[in-house]
């Protein structure tokens, strides 16, 4: 009896497994197999390098819309990359612990803010700014368009950069830092020359994190960019990415149309798919760095020379001299100057919220039904707790039971762990408005659910399963194997030992990636929109539809009836993020108690 | 041991004489980690109610052959036994239930390590994994276990708080109170005090001396002090092979083999 439950529960860890890869497969067999045939159609080349996109005439060029992604993701990294290294270089090295205490929760909210706040902000405060300076310099343009569009995603992607940056420079031994004070240089060039250059595969990787990010984010952009399907003539004019192609028109779209569009979103898989590749190739060049790449040439000059003084020449060119050290105070500037713009962006982005919403945070904002005069986002907010809770059933168990396969019951060197993790990481990387469309042709089209919560909770569920597998993982594997060597001991069997002893000491490192999960769920707006719909109503059945809140303030911002509404929805969203930061670094608190 | 060559029938007899007094029987074992032969063909055989110490230097295949006698080895990946060990003459790499087998050969580990729940849960961990469900049953048999290894009145105040707040000391004899939970026949330790101050193992030793008389106990030293003091047989191991086994008087006053007086005598090791 017991040995059938144990190689029934096996089964099933292992059927999970399976399902995280069928998922990764899935979207990318959908993306190709409805794809491809539309490019077909199409022509290839007419596709990639055609410059005219007109559905209406059957023209599908998506040049227009490939620069315009490269151009914004450039521009956001050129905005995004100093800033972030710089600010991150001050927190894990110049950065006094009490004002760590203050900065280390704002970069958390910068990173918890939904995109659709961000580009809210950018609609209200960074276009008409631009647009005045853009007149005052004697530019056109209505504001909208790649200089705005790469400041914003600039900012969005700050807080990817830095929390990867940071760990990385936290991550180099003391012993470089002080090797190079020991050298009589200033704590500024220790941090620059030995420091950074030694955590450089982690400060990249986290760029290309950022990049990533760049690339796949769609409301932000939607917003600010413009979404003309031209050719960009200068940084002031509008532009179209690859993700606002795919939200503008697939509301509407069909046949060729729809399908194109799908091709849209399978050449922004094939960028991600380069982008993850960059990645692992950062990160294992990384690795190699301390080992055997390191070449010493001046080797034999060492052992000719060892004992020797320095020939005079050579000392004469050291100063002893005290010198102003202009390096060291620039370098000091710029940390400071990055953290500083950093936490203004901050603070003026949700001071600017606060202000002009909280006083709009009336009880009628509250009351149970919305109709078109009283845009109460009552509703909106019990669906997004009834959308989290959807999400979680689905993808919580997939995911603990997929890492519990994993760490406990797979072999080492199992090739089926690889193509999970691989299909994992790959999962992870894939824009949520790809996830949309995924989950609108098979959930909402194929599986015939219409728009519904019980769609919009699959795609979510997908959407976050490696998020909680990933961290499910990393928490079995720090569980000491004195624990299972504990239990077996005292003749436990393998099932018993997961739930009773392995799985509750993990419980903190589970519950941190659950977290993490809610707050991707309740920020998310573009996987939402054509799978869960618009419906500001709370559902009586999972096949009704449901807008959640992020969903609700893109709504309200689109309309542009409700300004005021729309500032107190984004101060409740807020509030959300707030909360859920706050629970996330209790969960991390217990975890560092555990250990 | 091979230079000695009895007719095949008294070897025999001999050997059917010593199974029938001892507890665990090992013939011809064999351990495999990898390519690695890690032991080297081991013929053993253990007493009950006694106190058995395994001594050699650091690889020398004796904490190996303690996992192989409740198949702890299984956990190790590419791990391959040939040979045999029998407890009471039974195969334990045969048909036996490797769950039971381990409910009746306990097992203290190198490091103390408690689970991270509450004392009265770490002791109640074993006799719930094998049924035990009546609160009542649980209660008397924690107290029982804690009373044997010595460390109830140290507990009873604070059974419901971690166990993670224990002393190492407490921790282990902890972990000896949750290996006893589940009434062992056999109690295998790892280098038990290996982890400890002088005082929490001589707590640890008086113990383990109490305990001899109702459990069989096989112990890992690296300690031969330890061993002297404790056991009442010993094995020397050297490079996964048995050099020598007998009375712990005898192996630490009048070695047969020069190996093992080089060890005890702290020429090498």
């Amino acid at each position: 009896m017991q040995k059938l439950t144990e190689r029934a529960m096996r089964i099933i860890f292992l059927l999970a497994a399976c399902v995280s890869i069928i998922c990764a497969a899935l979207i990318c067999v959908f993306l190709f197999v409805n794809g491809l045939p539309a490019i077909a159609e199409i022509d290839p080349l007419k596709f990639l390098l055609g410059t005219h996109w007109k559905p209406s005439s059957e023209a599908f060029g998506i040049a227009p819309m490939i620069v315009g992604s490269i151009y914004v993701t450039a521009g956001a990294l050129i905005v995004g990359t100093p800033l972030g290294i710089l600010a991150a270089v001050y927190l894990a090295r110049f950065c006094p612990k009490r004002l760590y205490k203050v900065l280390n929760p704002a970069i958390s909210l910068m990173a918890g803010i939904p995109s659709i706040i961000y580009g809210f902000f950018g609609l209200v405060v960074l276009v008409p700014l631009m647009h005045r300076l853009f007149d005052a310099l004697g530019f056109s343009g209505s504001g909208k368009g790649i200089l705005t569009a790469s400041i914003l995603l600039g900012v969005m992607i700050l807080p990817t950069i830095i929390r990867v940056s940071e760990s990385a420079i936290r991550a180099v031994p003391q012993s470089y830092y002080e090797g190079a004070l020991a050298l009589g240089a200033t704590a500024e060039r220790s941090v620059f020359f030995s420091v950074l250059p030694a955590a450089k595969s982690g400060v990249l990787a986290g760029v290309v994190l950022g990049m990533g990010r760049a690339v796949g984010e769609t409301m932000a952009v939607v917003m600010v960019a413009g979404n003309q399907a031209i050719l960009p003539e200068s940084i002031t004019s509008g532009v179209r990415t690859l993700t606002a192609n795919i939200v503008v028109e697939m509301g509407y779209a069909s046949g060729l149309h729809r399908d194109a569009l799908i091709a849209t979103a399978a050449v922004l898989f094939v960028f991600i798919l380069l982008i993850n590749l960059l990645l692992s190739y950062v990160k294992n060049r990384g690795g190699n760095i301390g080992g055997k790449t390191l070449k010493l040439p001046w080797k034999k000059k060492i052992s000719e020379n060892a004992g020797k003084r320095l020939p005079s020449a050579a000392k004469a060119k050291i100063s002893f001299e005290r010198k102003r050290d202009v390096f060291s105070a620039a370098a000091r500037a710029a940390v400071r100057a990055a953290i500083g713009i950093t936490a203004l962006v901050i603070l003026l982005m949700v001071g600017y919220i606060l202000i002009k919403g909280v006083p709009h945070l009336t009880p009628s904002l509250f009351a149970w039904k919305y109709n078109s005069d009283n845009v109460s986002l009552m509703p909106a907010l019990i669906n997004t707790l009834l959308m989290t809770a959807m999400s979680l059933l689905i993808a919580v168990p997939l995911g603990v039971f997929t890492a519990v396969y994993l760490v406990e019951y797979a072999k080492r060197g199992n090739k089926l762990v690889k193509v999970i993790r691989m299909a994992a990481e790959t999962l992870a990387g894939i824009p949520s408005i790809v996830y949309g469309i995924f989950g609108m042709v098979l959930f909402v089209v194929a599986l015939g659910w219409r728009y519904s919560l019980l769609a919009g909770g699959c795609t979510l569920a997908i959407m976050v399963l490696p998020v909680i597998m990933r961290t499910t993982e990393e928490a079995l594997i720090s569980v000491p194997d004195s624990y299972r060597e504990g239990s077996f001991g005292l003749g436990a069997g393998k099932l018993r030992t997961v739930f009773r002893i392995v799985l509750p000491a993990a419980v903190p490192g589970i519950l941190s990636g659950i977290i993490l999960a809610v707050g991707r769920v309740v920020g998310e707006t573009a996987a939402l929109i054509f799978t869960a719909g618009t419906l500001a109503k709370i559902p009586h059945s999972p096949m009704d539809s449901a807008r959640t809140l992020a969903v609700h303030m893109y709504n309200l911002s689109g309309e542009g009836l409700h300004i005021d509404q729309t500032y107190a929805t984004a101060v409740v969203l807020i509030a959300l993020v707030l909360l859920i930061n706050a629970l996330s670094s209790r969960a991390a608190k217990k975890l560092t108690l555990n250990d | 041991m091979q230079d000695k060559t009895p007719s095949l029938g008294a070897e025999l007899a001999l050997d059917e004489a010593a199974r029938a007094l001892s507890k665990f029987s090992i013939r011809q074992l064999q351990l495999y980690y990898g390519a690695f032969r890690a032991l080297k063909g081991i013929d053993m055989d253990i007493s009950a109610s006694e106190i058995t110490a395994f001594i050699g230097p650091s690889g020398c295949g004796k904490s190996t052959l303690l996992k192989t006698l409740n198949r702890m080895n299984d956990l190790v990946e590419g791990c391959r036994i040939i040979g045999k060990v029998e407890l009471d003459g039974e195969d334990i790499y045969g048909d036996m239930d490797i769950n039971l087998l381990r409910k009746r050969v306990g097992m203290v580990f190198q490091k103390p390590n408690p689970f991270p729940m509450s004392i009265y849960d770490n002791v109640t961990f074993g006799p719930r994994t094998h049924g035990v469900k009546a609160k009542a049953a649980l209660d008397e048999i924690a107290e029982q276990s804690l009373r044997s290894a010595a460390i109830w009145d140290e507990t009873k105040d604070r059974l419901k708080k971690s166990a993670l707040g224990l002393s190492g000391g407490q921790q282990q004899r902890l972990c000896i109170a949750r290996a006893l939970a589940i009434q062992p026949e056999v109690l295998l330790m790892d280098e038990p005090t290996s982890a400890l101050d002088p005082i929490s193992t001589s707590h640890i030793e008086d113990l383990i001396m109490q305990l001899k008389e109702n459990y069989t106990i096989v112990i890992v030293t690296h300690n031969m002090q330890q061993a002297a003091r404790i056991s009442d047989k010993t094995a020397f191991f050297l490079l996964g092979e048995v050099i020598e086994y007998n009375v712990t008087d005898t192996i630490f006053s009048m070695p047969k083999e020069k190996r093992t007086e080089d060890y005890i005598t702290g020429r090498f090791g």
